[in-house]
């Protein structure tokens, strides 16, 4: 066990040393590390945000068909049928001319309002399954018989829905480039390190030192590194964080903000786990060449 | 201990330093090798504790085929072979002491010991006193002596010593060379690479000459002379 404690202490020293021996490159590799994770933590708490706000959005996909004036009983059975066996829809209501002044009058305040012929058409509201492709589903359903026009509003909703998902695939895009960006800075800080120290590797080997051995203090830099970037990131995000939730909450209330402990504790953990995830692969991959 | 059967040696720039040289050396033995520069006496040693491999033919060290041996388990091949290298390669940026208890340190050794057995090893080749000296603080003979204490801390059962007396004076250089006998003497395999020829001849051991990569001429109680 002393063994093991001073074998580590070995091992950490050594790691130390070397940080110290190229400061300013381990410091510059330090903040590229810690901005790497900073705006992977944001993109994680950005999509988690918009993935809330999207549940709410996705529960009120609905959709209305307005059905032609002239249509007689056998074509709205056999849109009923329609409806019934597509597999977009969850469930739907029909709404009866009357039903739809009913709901107009409510909407509008006018309870006493009088319409002496009532220019609203019959409608389904159709609920929509979650993930349905939208755009394919408004140019099915217009195409069915007896089918006037589809509330166009809804549109929009599938219209964010795009542009979230183009948003999530940018943001991978970004945090896998700056990821692997992070990752050769690593490799090369501690490149650095292991050309400074090559007597000492080349004597360690003569005198029959494992290569794990050999490799242990490197890794533990690259470790450091991983981690304390991490680190940075997350103070930086979990004392920005808080700010913005109360700034946005002032500016746009109608936006929902993750702001429970269990999301950000969450956040921290993963990015601990990317920060220590860089540093091994990162040390790892400027070792490969370390062998007998 | 060691034996090499038809080994070569040519290095990747096309120079043969070695050509078909067959060897036993025995355990407990103490063995020159000299002949002039170039001959392939460094080569030779590289080749025994695996810093280099043979182009063809085999190098068998205490029973373990060094080519075949696995890459995991070359250090420990490497912890039973102590080496002086003709350039020192110590770490000046360490001292005394630190220099001869990593060998110890890089090889897990016990905390308790490293300290003891370093202690021991300095006070025999009479280095106690510049334990905390760095290297470029020493001369060429206390440095051949660190060399001597790194190469023999872990007890290895062969030491092989490249050139230990070069840039010594006489007396520095019978010294060394007492030193050397006294740890033969505990039972360490002794290999001495040397153009020392009043040393070679005043002790009296087996000579193997080198020349051009070829094993020239191999004496029990031999004298300076590779021809
Ligand atoms: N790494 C290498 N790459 C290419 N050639 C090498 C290498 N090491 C040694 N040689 C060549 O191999 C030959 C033998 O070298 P070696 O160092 O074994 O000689 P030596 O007998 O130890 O000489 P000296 O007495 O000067 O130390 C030389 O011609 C040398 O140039
Ligand atoms: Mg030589």
């Amino acid at each position: 066990m002393t063994d093991r404690v001073q074998s580590l202490r070995f091992h950490v020293q050594e790691a130390l040393s070397g940080f110290r021996q190229a400061l300013v490159m381990n410091l510059a590799t330090l903040s590229t590390v810690a901005i790497t994770l900073f705006i992977l933590g944001s993109f994680l708490l950005f999509m988690r945000n918009m993935n809330e706000n999207l549940k709410v959005l996705r529960s009120q996909l609905q959709l209305t068909v307005y059905l032609k004036r002239s249509i007689d009983e056998a074509d709205r059975k056999s849109l009923v049928k329609q409806i019934e066996s597509d597999p977009g829809v969850v469930s739907y209501k029909f709404i009866t001319r009357d039903q739809a002044l009913q709901s107009v009058r409510e909407w509008m305040g006018w309870t006493d309002f009088e319409v002496r012929d009532n220019p609203l058409p019959e409608s389904f509201d159709l609920k929509l399954r979650d993930g349905v492709d939208f755009d394919a589903f408004v140019r099915r359903a217009g195409a069915w018989p007896g089918v006037d026009d589809l509330s166009v509003g809804e549109k929009e909703v599938g219209a964010l829905l795009k542009l979230l998902d183009l948003a999530r695939s940018v943001g991978l895009l970004l945090v896998l480039v700056l990821g692997t960006a992070s990752l050769m800075i690593i490799a090369n800080t501690i490149k650095l390190t292991v050309y400074a120290r090559r007597t000492e590797i080349s004597i360690m080997k003569l005198v029959g030192a494992t290569n794990w051995f050999i490799r242990t203090p490197f890794l533990i830099e690259g470790l450091l590194q991983g981690l304390t970037g991490a680190a940075i990131a997350l103070v930086l995000l979990l004392s920005g964080y808080p700010i913005l939730v109360s700034r946005l909450h002032s500016i746009a209330p109608f936006i929902r903000l993750v702001d429970e402990a269990g999301a950000l504790i969450g956040l921290s953990w993963q990015l601990l786990a990317m920060g220590i995830l860089l540093g091994l692969l990162g040390s790892l991959i400027s070792l490969r060449r370390i062998a007998v | 201990m060691i034996q090499m059967y038809n080994v070569s040696k040519v290095f990747s720039n096309g120079v043969e330093a070695l050509n078909n040289v067959n060897l036993h050396v025995g355990k407990g033995e103490f063995v020159f090798l000299i002949g002039p520069s170039g001959a392939g006496k460094t080569t030779l040693m590289r080749l025994i504790f695996r810093e280099e491999l043979p182009s063809s033919g085999h190098v068998i060290v205490d029973g373990r085929n060094i080519e075949r041996l696995s890459a995991c388990k070359v250090p420990y091949l490497r912890r039973s072979i102590g080496v002086v290298f003709q350039d020192f390669r110590l770490l000046d940026n360490r001292t005394v002491f630190e220099n001869v208890a990593f060998a110890l340190r890089v090889t897990n050794a016990p905390a308790a010991d490293v300290e003891k057995r370093t202690r021991r090893v300095l006070d025999m080749l009479g280095l106690g006193h510049k334990k905390s000296f760095t290297p470029l603080q020493l001369s060429g003979g206390e440095k051949q002596r660190v060399c001597i204490a790194r190469a023999v801390i872990n007890n290895p059962s062969i030491l092989l010593t490249d050139e230990p007396t070069g840039n010594l004076d006489p007396d520095m250089s019978l010294e060394i060379m007492d030193i050397l006998a006294e740890i033969n003497g505990k039972g360490t395999t002794l290999i001495v690479a040397t153009h020392n020829s009043q040393l070679v001849n005043k002790m009296g051991k087996r000579v193997i000459g080198l020349v051009n990569g070829e094993v020239s001429s191999d004496r029990p109680k031999g004298v300076y002379s590779y021809s």
